[in-house]
């Protein structure tokens, strides 16, 4: 029983049970790909007619939504972003990349530089996006906070992004592990800090377990149009006509095959990075249990992408939708205590210029 | 009045409390469980109420930052009314909780970005285009052209009197078809373009030994070369970069929100909608070929023998017509002699 600040109301712990063991409390996800599909078209529809300006207010819809969604324990996330400071990073945004063109055609010496400063700008923005992000998630109406310095996110995403192709790539992993570990490190819930037990090794075993797959797959493709190639060039000797034709499916073939190759090692590697990273975060007494199983992952990245293409991308809300309900319902929440039992924080607004800037140059990070 | 249950959470601690929310004129009264007297009094005017989305629970932000929330949605859409905040979210909401709106949402996106593309996006680069002045599409030009000279072009091995020849031929023709103001020629060896010209915006025309050679004599190049001329007159160079430029902003704009499954995907209509372009600026390009020929020798035939002859020479006709950056050279042929019947 915990004090409640209002008279004559004692809370009882949400889930029931006893407050000594350890409780799980898995995530729902309650959003459908039809009420999904109905927001994203007139997300679309709007922003086109008011020339992007609605963008910042579709972001906002279509994050709100998600979360909202997002249930554990029978209360929801929420996201909280004033759509107007999502707009004024838009309009900052877009006049770079203006003027950057511009530059480009023009001045061709200065959009040099302008893209190092871009490059320069882009460790800050990324530490700005994860604060705006972090600050304007809540839960039970607490915000999250993120605490990692804009040093470390110059560090990680400069000092280590050159040592990439000065150790031939041998660092990467590491790399991965140092972003992963500045996104889960200082995230805290409210004023409830958490810790990183990551694990750099664990990222190393993945991605050789990525390359070796891929090894595989490139040795088999090979062998597969080498044969074809036999097959098809003898059957078609004399028809000379046929052979460009041939050679433009091949090409359109190969590539078909290596874009789904990567992205579904991707999804490999995405649901043991996860997994480990949820399970090797605490927040207090809070931990996570992640177990998204790469295979699950791999199919549903290959059947949405098949959906999308069939349906000329109005598939793509109940792909989104198929794909988060997967992911979060393969999550869940243990705790010893209440969830009902956290405390908040006070932190100073953030501009949203570096939310813009990530989601414009599509760079992943974080979840 | 309106009553309904929510469940309220203060924003300093994360326990959820459940209570009881009436609403009377102007103000929320919030009441724990059985109690007559309320625990919290706000006036309705400062609270901020979450827009409606979808089914998700409606929730209440009370002037402290503390949190009702509610599944509730007929109580809330009682205050929203009362409250007139977010109005413009309310009617949003209002089309996508309809299929029949989201449905004529749908077309009139699909009709806003067919008139954008195909109308909105062309005018706006011509108009850019021609704000951009000479001395500017100058450095362009050239920045281009020392790029294609150190990589694909040597100089010519034609006879000189041949290049005189061909010289004095194009500025004959560019003084009939207009001004000649910067209009020059320029022949260069390419062995690995081939038969082919090029026209920079600043009216330097590019034409390749092979194309020379192919010409039986000067006047079959005299289309190839008024084709050139209007690709410089018409700007199709400078509006090709911003129109592309325009279809990048608004693909992205489509897509930007799920970047991760479609970007690539993203890739194909991109390509599709510039090829489009520069197939409609060849035609443009052959219209004002077939026009000046006819003016001045009453027949394109020279012209259509030179694109046979050079759609022989090099066999492109594997790629789809929709991934083309020049139309069929049988459509241009057709498109030729309709003119010609006009």
């Amino acid at each position: 029983m915990e004090d409640t600040g209002y008279p004559g109301v004692c809370q009882k712990p949400v889930a029931g049970g006893s407050e000594a063991g350890p409780q799980n409390h898995p995530f729902k996800f309650t959003g459908t790909g039809a009420e999904f599909f109905r927001i994203w078209i007139v997300n679309l529809l709007l922003t086109i007619v008011t020339l992007g300006i609605y963008a910042a207010w579709a972001k906002v819809r279509t994050r709100r939504y998600f979360f909202a969604n997002t249930v554990l324990n029978d209360q929801a996330f929420d996201y909280l972003a004033d759509p107007k400071v999502i707009l004024r990073g838009n309009l900052i945004i877009a006049g770079g990349i203006i003027i950057y063109m511009v530059l480009d055609l023009f001045k061709p010496a200065y959009s040099g530089i302008a893209l190092l400063l871009f490059l320069l700008a882009l460790p800050f923005l990324i530490y700005k996006s994860l604060r705006f992000n972090a600050h304007n998630s809540a839960y039970r109406n607490i915000r999250f906070r993120f605490l990692g310095t804009a040093g470390e996110s110059y560090r990680i995403y400069a000092l280590y992004a050159l040592l990439v192709p000065l150790t031939l790539g041998l660092i990467v992993p590491y790399w991965v592990y140092r972003q992963k570990a500045y996104f889960f490190g200082r995230l805290p819930y409210g004023d409830t800090g958490n810790q990183f037990y990551g694990n750099p090794g664990y990222f190393y075993t993945t991605y050789l377990l990525a390359g070796g797959i891929a090894l595989i797959l490139i040795i088999c493709v090979f062998l597969y149009t080498g044969a074809m190639t036999t097959v098809t060039a003898e059957a078609s000797s004399g028809q000379t006509d046929s052979v460009p034709v041939f050679f433009i499916l091949t090409a359109f073939v190969m590539f078909a095959l290596a874009a789904i190759f990567i992205s579904l090692l991707k999804q490999f590697v995405y649901a043991r990075l996860t997994n480990h990273c949820l399970n090797a975060t605490h927040v207090g007494a809070l931990q996570f249990d992640s177990r998204l199983k790469a295979s699950h992952l791999m199919w549903i990245r290959f059947t949405n992408t098949l959906a999308i293409m069939a349906s000329a991308g109005l598939l793509i809300p109940w792909a989104k939708v198929r794909r988060t309900r997967y992911i979060l319902e393969h999550i869940q929440v243990v705790t010893r205590g209440s969830l009902g039992d956290f405390a908040a924080a006070r932190e100073t607004d953030q501009t949203a210029v570096g939310d813009a800037a990530v989601d414009f140059f599509d760079i992943e990070i974080g979840l | 009045m309106t009553e309904f249950t929510a469940t309220l959470f203060d924003g300093k601690r994360s326990a959820a409390h459940p209570v009881r929310v009436r609403q009377q004129g102007g103000a929320i009264y919030v009441y724990t469980q059985d109690e007559t007297d309320p625990v919290r009094m706000d006036p309705l005017a400062n609270c901020q109420i979450t827009p409606p989305l979808g089914q998700t629970r409606r929730a209440i932000y009370l002037p402290d930052g503390a949190r009702l929330e509610t599944g509730n949605q007929e109580a809330v859409a009682q205050l929203d009314h009362l409250n007139r905040h977010s109005r413009g979210m309310q009617w949003v909401h209002g089309l996508e909780s309809r299929w029949k709106l989201v449905l004529c949402s749908l077309a009139t996106l699909v009709f806003c970005v067919w008139i954008f593309i195909a109308y909105g996006i062309p005018f706006l680069a011509e108009k850019a285009a021609e704000s951009v002045p000479a001395a500017v599409m100058e450095t362009v030009s050239d920045r281009a052209l020392d790029r294609f000279e150190s990589r694909l072009l040597t100089p010519t091995e034609l006879p000189e009197a041949q290049i005189a020849e061909l010289r004095a031929h194009f500025r004959e023709i560019a003084r009939r078809s207009g001004d000649d103001q910067q209009l020059r020629l320029l022949v260069y060896k390419a062995p690995q373009i081939g038969a082919n010209a090029f026209a920079l915006p600043s009216g330097k025309i590019l034409v390749t030994d092979d194309l020379i050679r192919l010409a039986e004599n000067k006047q079959e190049l005299s289309g190839v070369f008024v084709h050139e001329i209007a690709h410089v007159r018409q700007r199709h160079g400078l509006r090709t970069v911003f129109q592309n430029a325009g279809v990048f902003f608004v693909i992205s704009a489509l897509v930007g929100d799920v970047a991760s499954i479609t970007s690539t995907a993203a890739a194909l209509p991109t390509m599709l909608v510039q090829r489009g372009y520069s197939r409609e600026f060849e035609r443009q390009a052959d219209t004002a070929a077939g026009k000046y020929l006819i003016q001045n020798r009453d027949s394109t035939r020279t012209y259509r023998r030179m694109l046979k002859r050079l759609s022989e020479k090099s066999p492109a006709g594997a790629a789809p017509s929709m991934m083309a950056t020049h139309p069929a050279v049988k459509v241009r042929i057709r498109q030729l002699k309709q003119l010609e019947k006009k």
